[in-house]
């Protein structure tokens, strides 16, 4: 993207809630491995309590096939279906020998622009000096709306503590020197982290400018991160048309054909898109 | 904190309204605008972290990772884990799967085997009586020493641990077999791993480069390993180098997860690999790619063999007095045979010659290579794509791009291994490899990452103890059995039949799930358990094999045993690890069972250990070169210390390659050629490509001008190949049953995978059951649809308990057929039988 536009988005404090840091994150898709490695390290630090299993705040799937939650038609979130988050897994479209399919792993995206935050009626939901958007665990009442309203189905509605949950971009740990969970274990090495509101972290040179992607990731050492390759192609957003501005930044996968990246990183800031992309399922499980 | 957070906010909005509004504040920001006094709920999670305390320990299933994860623990309990990462060369940073961060799900699994258990109802009927530790050792005591009696010592049989899966632990059962004088089975070559082609042509166990040598190709092609999946730790090491641009090529007839992260996948016909690898060789020679120089210097090529027995041409031969063991070359500047000079640049590669025998008879006499340079004729790239279904064009083009690339490297798998003649596969490949000058080099090479094999110390004195006031390399030994013939029974072509077979009368299944996870599952519970008199079981979880054995003992998790070390082929360090919990519930360490075991038939004076730090510091103060100057103590210390090797990134036989020194072959080179007479009689003595024993339509084990004449009557029935494969959310049987981990498994249960194609002729739909079968067994299971399973072939991923599964087993379906060439010699699993449990075939119906 342009300069100026990344100026415009990323390049000053948040207009609407002032955090003048941005944590984001940097996936290269070419690089999972569709190993849950991330989801583990996740689930095993933040959601192994009751009420939480099947809730996974950092999913993985393969697509085009894989949907975490499945919805089947419905708008309410009793209706959606958190079971085998990975259902489909490993299952490609097209004929050989043209077959593609990639995996997309899926944190929050602590968006500049969040659809949950204004939905909460009990004012729970806000966004920290740090761009992290974080629900207060002593003030939700559960009216779910803003499970509704994420258009990336990020918040978990906990039936134990009739709370809703949420990636929480783990920021006890970042006030610990030490990066996310997901990203510091990611033993495919596709992940990296910082503020893209500085203009001189790694991360926002690096989606600024694509072609540094094949230098080794220079560690931000204030979070001991290890170093990474990421791929020299344009970086993007996972369904910008949503307008939410998210936080999380992928490189698209290299082996998928162009129209299908548009469907799911169609490019936000250069025009959106405003069909959203439909995933049908026609290898149907009965029964399960 | 400290700038209230309506100042901060008001101060910024100013600053965004100069750069003008990248977004419309549309609805109001409640929460925003709201001044949060309280936000007490954070701490809360802050606080989750107060009280911990860290231990590292490794995580040592025969997966080849040996990753290092620390251990969370507070309040005694483990709260979760994490990979340290603190290897000193940070490209293994972080190393570690999703298995390795539950694991202490399995620690606290509802499954864990809590105290010794004996049978009281009929074999698997799960009736069980718990008993003491005393009650259960001494009745195993009696009982070992009433069947010795009986039928002998060495009827009483180890299946014995893969032992770099923490050598103290694992190394404890050999010592237990070799102080009692017990029989022993095999592991690597059984369970499938050896590539056999290594021992034949390069009289080495096996040999690969450490993963991070990916880092120093120009062209990868993976070849029947599915990285992504069963290389988990390593596999960015191809992602990152194929960032930078290096290309890579993916070789197996599925679009497995890493058919999807490389630059081309090539989908060849099942068990055809090798006659793939030589229609490459063809290409490389036709196109003049060939390293003549690596030929003529390191491998068999210039070596001459007799055309009228296929025999190596001798000195003995063509002088009185001559040494039988020396090979012969041609010299031309001398117009002569001469012994041959390992390195020489003088020797001829090709050529034909009438050499005069000793005895005054003229023979006519080829090099190695002009043999192999006439074999190849056969592997056309018209022809080899009628084989393997690759596309001709294809075969011309990669082999150009593979020769044309220096250096490149092949990181072959267990995919090309599984098959009866998985030896000539490898040998084509490796013949590939030699061809373009590759081995020997880093970022060269064909590496073949498979099992916890290697244990880069040298544990004779832990495995096999001296005997004391015998001579000096007096040893206990126990007496090796391979499980191949324990499973399958043995066969006329075994090596020393007389001497080695015998029924077994107890299986110690110290090594792991045996019962659960051998091929030729049905002959294994029809025929053979009913013969043996006890099955003893040392287990964590209660698996099949504890399902299935007469006594359970309790072991100890990792994260309760003291300490051990473990490595792999993978990467190249030793690694101390540290439990940090109790052992839970009545739990003990291999190696006091052992001792006390060896208490009760009077020799645990020779077994000598009930602690593992002792038997750490015997193994590293006579482990030898490569871990010299590491001790226990250094290693408590440093907890990951490289061993002494001698290139970094380590790469296979880079001081052979430079003349420094031979291979250990008799001949001291790369044996392309092979002329035992088992190879001679089968027409093996070069890497050709032979129609898999079972899985092929056309003629079994025949080569391709007789093959394709032929039907397989058998495929007539049995029209689909049959795959139970490495899946990532298991180490074989190990995380099966961890909830957590089956649940990101798809619909969590065994699911039989076809091709579309395949299940609309059989009237299947995805998610009926079906049933796979043959004559050997079958396994009922629901059906999942994927373009990936190529047409002709149902892939199961494996590992499932007998009680995940609906009906049958993923393997009694597989029935190993062995080999005679892997019968030429016995070293335990160095040269044995290799499982080809890809080789079969199956036909699927709607159940
Ligand atoms: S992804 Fe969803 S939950 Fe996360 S900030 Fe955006 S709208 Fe909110
Ligand atoms: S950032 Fe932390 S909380 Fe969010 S998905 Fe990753 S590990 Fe989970
Ligand atoms: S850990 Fe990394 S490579 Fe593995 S699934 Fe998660 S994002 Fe992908």
């Amino acid at each position: 993207m342009s300069e100026a536009l990344w100026q415009k988005y990323y390049g000053q404090p948040n207009p609407k809630y002032g955090n003048r840091v941005q944590w984001g994150m940097l996936l290269d898709i070419n690089k999972c491995i569709g190993c849950h490695t991330c989801t583990m390290a996740c689930k095993q630090t933040w959601t192994s309590d009751p009420g939480q299993e099947e809730m996974y705040w950092n999913s993985v799937s393969t697509q085009p096939f894989g949907k975490y939650p499945r919805k089947n038609g419905s708008k309410n979130p009793a209706d959606w279906d958190y079971r085998f988050s990975n259902l489909y897994q490993d299952t490609p479209k097209g004929k050989f020998p043209k077959l593609w399919q990639f995996y997309l792993a899926r944190p929050c995206n602590h968006c500049a622009n969040p659809a949950c935050l204004p939905a909460c009626p009990t004012r729970s939901i806000y966004k920290n000096e740090d761009g992290i958007v974080l629900i207060d665990q002593n003030t939700c009442e559960g009216f779910q709306n803003c499970v509704k309203a994420c258009p990336y189905d990020k918040i978990y509605y906990n039936a134990v503590t009739k709370k809703s949950n949420k990636c929480m971009f783990c920021f006890p740990l970042l006030e610990k020197g030490q990066e996310p969970q997901c990203v510091k274990s990611c033993v495919g090495k596709i992940r990296i982290f910082g503020n893209l509101m500085d203009p001189e972290s790694t991360i926002s040179k690096m989606i600024r400018d694509p072609s540094l992607g094949v230098k080794v990731y220079d560690p931000q050492t204030s979070l001991k991160a290890t170093h990474r390759v990421i791929n020299p192609v344009e970086r993007r957003q996972y369904r910008p048309d949503f307008g939410t501005i998210p936080s999380v930044w992928y490189v698209p996968p290299k082996n998928v054909p162009q129209e299908e990246i548009e469907k799911y990183f169609g490019y936000a800031m250069g025009g959106l898109l405003d069909e959203p992309h439909k995933v049908e399922a026609p290898i149907k499980m009965k029964d399960i | 904190m400290t700038t209230s957070r309506r100042e901060f906010i008001k101060g910024s909005l100013s600053v965004a309204a100069a750069a003008g509004l990248p977004f419309a504040l549309g609805r109001p920001a409640f929460a925003a605008l709201v001044e949060r006094k309280d936000r007490s709920w954070e701490d809360g999670y802050r606080n989750l972290f107060q009280g911990e305390r860290v231990v590292r320990s490794i995580n040592m299933p025969n997966c080849t990772g040996s990753c290092a994860w620390n251990v969370i623990i507070k309040d005694g309990i483990v709260k979760r884990v994490e990979q340290p990462l603190d290897y000193p060369d940070d490209e293994y940073n972080p190393r570690g799967c999703m298995k390795g961060a539950t694991y202490h799900r399995r620690v606290y699994s509802p499954n864990r085997v809590k105290f010794p258990m004996k049978r009281v109802g009929p074999r698997g009927s799960g009736q069980w009586k718990r008993i003491s530790w005393d009650e259960a050792l001494d009745f195993i005591a009696s009982e070992i020493k009433r069947i010795a009696a009986k039928y002998g010592q060495n009827t009483i049989w180890i299946y014995p641990p893969v032992p770099a899966t923490g050598i103290a632990k694992q190394g404890a059962g050999f010592r237990f077999a070799s102080v009692n004088g017990f029989g022993i089975g095999t592991f690597y070559n059984w369970y499938g791993d050896l590539p056999l082609a290594h021992p034949i042509t390069w009289n080495v166990q096996t040999e690969e480069h450490e993963f991070k040598d990916v880092l120093n190709t120009k062209y990868a092609m993976i070849w029947g390993s599915d990285v992504a999946q069963t290389r988990m730790p390593d596999a960015h090491f191809f992602t990152d180098v194929r960032a930078k641009g290096v290309k890579l090529v993916y070789i197996a007839p599925y679009y497995d997860p890493t058919a999807s992260m490389v630059d081309e996948w090539v989908r060849v016909r099942p068990g055809t690999d090798g006659a793939l690898a030589l229609g490459f060789c063809h290409v490389v020679v036709k196109r003049g790619l060939t390293d003549e120089a690596h030929m003529r210097r390191t491998t068999s090529g210039p070596l001459l063999v007799r055309n009228d027995n296929g025999k190596y041409l001798k000195a003995a031969d063509v002088t009185e007095g001559g040494d039988a063991k020396a090979f012969m070359a041609y010299d031309p500047a001398m117009g002569k045979a001469v012994p041959d000079v390992y390195f020489s640049d003088k020797l001829a590669l090709t050529g034909t010659w009438d050499i005069t025998l000793k005895d005054g008879k003229k023979v006519s006499c080829s090099t190695a290579h002009t043999l192999l340079l006439k074999k190849l004729e056969d592997y056309d790239p018209k022809t080899v794509s009628e084989i393997t279904g690759v596309p001709a064009k294809d075969i011309e083009r990669i082999a150009v791009e593979y020769a044309s690339a220096k250096p490149a490297s092949i990181w072959a798998g267990t995919g090309i291994n599984h098959w009866y003649h998985g030896d000539l596969i490898g040998r084509a490949v490796i013949e590939l490899g030699c061809l373009t000058g590759n081995i020997g080099r880093q970022g060269g090479g064909v590496s073949p990452w498979a099992g916890q094999y290697l244990m880069r110390l040298n544990p004779t004195d832990y495995f096999f103890p001296k005997k004391e006031g015998g001579k000096p390399d007096e040893r206990y030994r126990a007496v090796p059995l391979d499980t191949a013939y324990v499973v399958n029974g043995p066969t006329d072509t075994m090596f020393n039949k007389a001497g080695l077979w015998r029924q077994i009368r107890c299986i110690w299944a110290a090594g792991g799930n045996l019962l659960g996870e051998a091929s030729d599952q049905s002959n294994l519970t029809r025929n053979v358990l009913p013969k043996v008199e006890l099955i003893v079981s040392p287990e964590i979880e209660m698996s099949t094999t504890a399902q299935l054995a007469d006594i359970v003992l309790p072991v100890v998790s990792w994260f309760e045993l003291p300490y051990d070390i473990a490595t792999t082929p993978a990467h190249p360090y030793i690694q101390l690890h540290e439990g940090g919990l109790e052992p839970m519930f009545e739990a003990k360490t291999d190696i006091w069972i052992y001792y006390e075991m060896c208490k009760r038939l009077g020799t645990a004076d020779r077994f000598k250990f009930n602690r593992p730090e002792q038997a750490i510091e015997l193994l590293l103060g006579t482990g030898g070169p490569q871990v010299k100057g590491i001790t226990l103590e250094r290693l408590k210390k440093e907890r990951c210390i490289r061993v002494n090797l001698p290139s970094s990134p380590y790469a296979s036989f880079t001081e052979e390659i430079e003349g420094k020194k031979k291979f250990k072959t008799a001949s001291g080179r790369q044996e392309l050629y092979k002329d035992e007479n088992r190879f001679i009689e089968f027409g093996e003595q070069l890497p050709v490509h032979k129609e898999p024993h079972q899985a092929t339509p056309y003629g079994p084990s025949k080569v391709w001008a007789e093959a394709k004449k032929e039907r397989n009557p058998l495929y007539e029935k049995y029209p689909m190949v049959y795959h139970a494969r490495h899946t990532r959310w298991s180490v074989h049987s190990s995380w099966r049953t961890t909830g957590e981990i089956t649940k990101l498994d798809d619909i969590g249960q065994p699911l039989l995978e076809l091709n579309p194609v395949d299940a609309a002729k059989r009237g299947i739909v995805a998610g009926d059951w079906a049933t796979a079968y043959n004559p050997h067994g079958y396994v009922k299971a629901k059906v999942k649809l994927r373009e990936s399973v190529p047409p002709g072939a149902v892939l199961i991923y494996f590992g499932w308990q007998r009680e995940q599964i609906r009906e049958g087993h993923w393997n009694a379906l597989t029935h190993n057929d062995i080999n005679p060439i892997h019968e030429i010699y016995f070293i335990p699993n160095v040269w044995g039988p290799v499982s080809g449990h890809f080789d079969q075939l199956c036909e699927v119906k709607k159940s």
